[in-house]
């Protein structure tokens, strides 16, 4: 029993380690990094179209 | 495509306004709780006002009912724009304000009282935590749903913070609340001994890592590239921090229980996981404070940025000391002693409380309709009266527990004890007198921000806010991320 518990421990701790590093691999691919930069964007969008928005509205103009 | 989406920010009003009345609440009963440690008396021998009882208020006021609804409106808030969708399901939103005041409110009183399960951070009785547990579901329902409907394919790494904050709360929260009810305003909880400290600590400290650290982390990755209007420092960093903090946190709740009763084994676990923990808690950190480069200058105008800076530097702080308190040796110096509190206070005014303090300065003005909160003079003055509350707060304590830690391990050549508890309890009093006033500065700035938040509120009392538009761009070929089609 304990040899058996032994190497599923061993099994998970390198599953684990995989997933980590497929994760990384995951995250810095090429394929994903345009999308990447343009979320990492995303945020700063909510203070440009303050001034757009009440513009957009005061005016009539509904885009 | 005509744009006749809005943003649904009614809920996210109402949010504003229950953390800022909660956050006055939570740190009025902390402060007097401090004073009751320096002058007993304070309780008149009214059971109800003993620190015991009211010690559970200020950390349920202060965590669930000032955090809980600053995490839920900047949920709603960011979830919607970084979704380019309505909130889904705006009607059981609503329903989970509501719900949450009501626990709130039930779970102050209650307590008190004595109606208390006497687990630390879970207090309440089984009827409150029904409430909780039907009101989280439809916290994750309405997130979930409005996740769905979004516009922009990948989801924004805020909302994998606040997702996991969700699922895990709702998780830790059931799992540690199952009782028996033997009353109205008694239960049994159906683990014992060991097993029961061992859920209660894996509950406890998940609480901090999902509520108080993924939750706040989620506010931190969108409303600091948004204040500093810088892109964050690095996006795909920010994914393997979530997927290393997640998966770690889970297993350091053992450090809760160090020379215990607790196998030596899962002691051990605890200090090991812990220690794994400061990368990603470091890595979060420096993303967010390098999403500062650039905008260092800001720091001399924006009061809103000021407070997320510090919170940052204190989240680091306070992340690398919790693992070094989760070593065994170092917790044999520090267990029990105010040494904890320091640490806690550091976390949660460090960390927690200025995060939030610094979204919600970035939140507010936008949620009510005007261009910038009414007074920046007003923000500025609780920055000063926050730090000077918390370096006073944290210092003291620190120094308590060093103090209470060594005097109560030292010992004479035969062996016996060198200070009694109640020496060490005199050396410590001057401290407990600055933790008090620390904490007054804290609530101090909190009112201040209420007073700000009331007049920037002017439009939404007169019920005058024009709803913002949800923004539909036209379709562009071969866009990335592809667009969702609009929905609803």
């Amino acid at each position: 029993m304990s040899e058996i518990w032994g190497h599923l421990t061993g099994v998970i701790i390198v599953t684990m380690m995989v997933a980590f590093v497929c994760i990384w691999a995951w995250a810095w691919s090429g394929y994903h990094k345009k999308a990447f930069s343009r979320m990492a964007e995303l945020p700063m969008e909510d203070e440009a179209d303050n001034g757009q928005d009440t513009h957009a509205i005061e005016g009539g103009k509904q885009p | 495509m005509p744009n006749t989406e809005y943003y649904d920010d009614k809920v996210v009003r109402l949010f504003l306004l229950g953390a800022a009345i909660w956050g006055i609440i939570g740190m009025s009963v902390g402060v007097y709780a401090a004073a009751e440690l320096m002058w007993p008396a304070f309780n008149f021998d009214i059971p109800w006002l003993t620190f015991s009882r009211i010690r559970p208020d200020h950390t349920f006021g202060v965590i669930f009912a000032f955090g809980g609804s600053a995490l839920m409106g900047t949920c709603y808030y960011v979830v919607q724009r970084t979704g380019h969708t309505r909130l889904a399901l705006p009607r059981l939103a609503e329903m989970t304000f509501w719900g949450w005041q009501l626990i709130c409110v039930l779970a102050m009183v209650t307590m008190p009282l004595g109606i208390t399960q006497s687990k630390e951070y879970a207090e309440p009785e089984w009827f409150v935590d029904i409430l909780i547990a039907v009101v989280w579901v439809s916290f994750g329902v309405v997130f979930f749903a409005t996740l769905a409907r979004r516009r922009i394919r990948h989801i924004y790494v805020a909302n994998w913070y606040y997702g996991a904050f969700i699922i895990a709360v709702g998780l830790l929260h059931i799992v540690n609340n199952v009782a028996l009810p033997i009353s109205l305003t008694k239960s049994y909880p159906v683990y014992s001994g060991v097993v029961d400290a061992m859920v209660q600590w894996w509950y406890g400290h998940n609480a901090v890592a999902f509520f108080l650290t993924a939750g706040f982390l989620g506010m931190m990755y969108y409303f600091v590239p948004r204040q500093a209007q810088q892109p964050l420092w690095s996006y795909r960093f920010s994914i393997v921090n979530f997927w290393a903090l997640i998966s770690v946190y889970m297993w350091a709740g053992s450090h809760h229980l160090m020379y215990t009763a607790l196998p030596d084994w899962v002691q051990s676990v605890g200090m090991a996981f812990s220690l794994i923990l400061l990368m990603p808690s470091w890595g979060s950190a420096a993303n967010g404070l390098l999403t500062f480069n650039g905008s260092w200058h800001k720091l001399k105008t924006d009061p809103a940025a000021k407070f997320m800076v510090l919170s940052l530097v204190f989240y680091a702080a306070a992340t690398f000391e919790g693992s070094m308190m989760a070593i065994k040796t170092v917790n044999s110096l520090s267990h029990y002693t105010d040494w904890t509190i320091a640490h806690v206070h550091s976390g949660s005014i460090g960390w927690v409380a200025m995060i939030t303090i610094g979204s919600l300065y970035a939140m507010a003005p936008r949620a009510l309709g005007q261009p910038a909160m009414y007074s920046r003079k007003a923000m500025e003055l609780h920055f000063w009266l926050h730090i000077t509350g918390l370096l006073l707060y944290v210092g003291s304590m620190w120094t308590a527990g060093v103090t209470e830690g060594v005097m109560w391990r030292a010992t004479n050549a035969d062996g016996s004890l060198t200070y009694s508890f109640l020496d060490s309890l005199i050396a410590i009093k001057p401290m407990y007198l600055i933790r008090w006033l620390g904490g007054l500065f804290v609530l101090s700035g909190m009112v201040v921000m209420a007073w700000n938040l009331w007049y920037t509120a002017a439009d939404a009392r007169a019920r005058i806010i024009k709803p913002i538009p949800v923004p539909i761009p036209e379709p562009e070929p071969h866009q990335v991320p592809a667009p969702l089609p609009a929905a609803g």
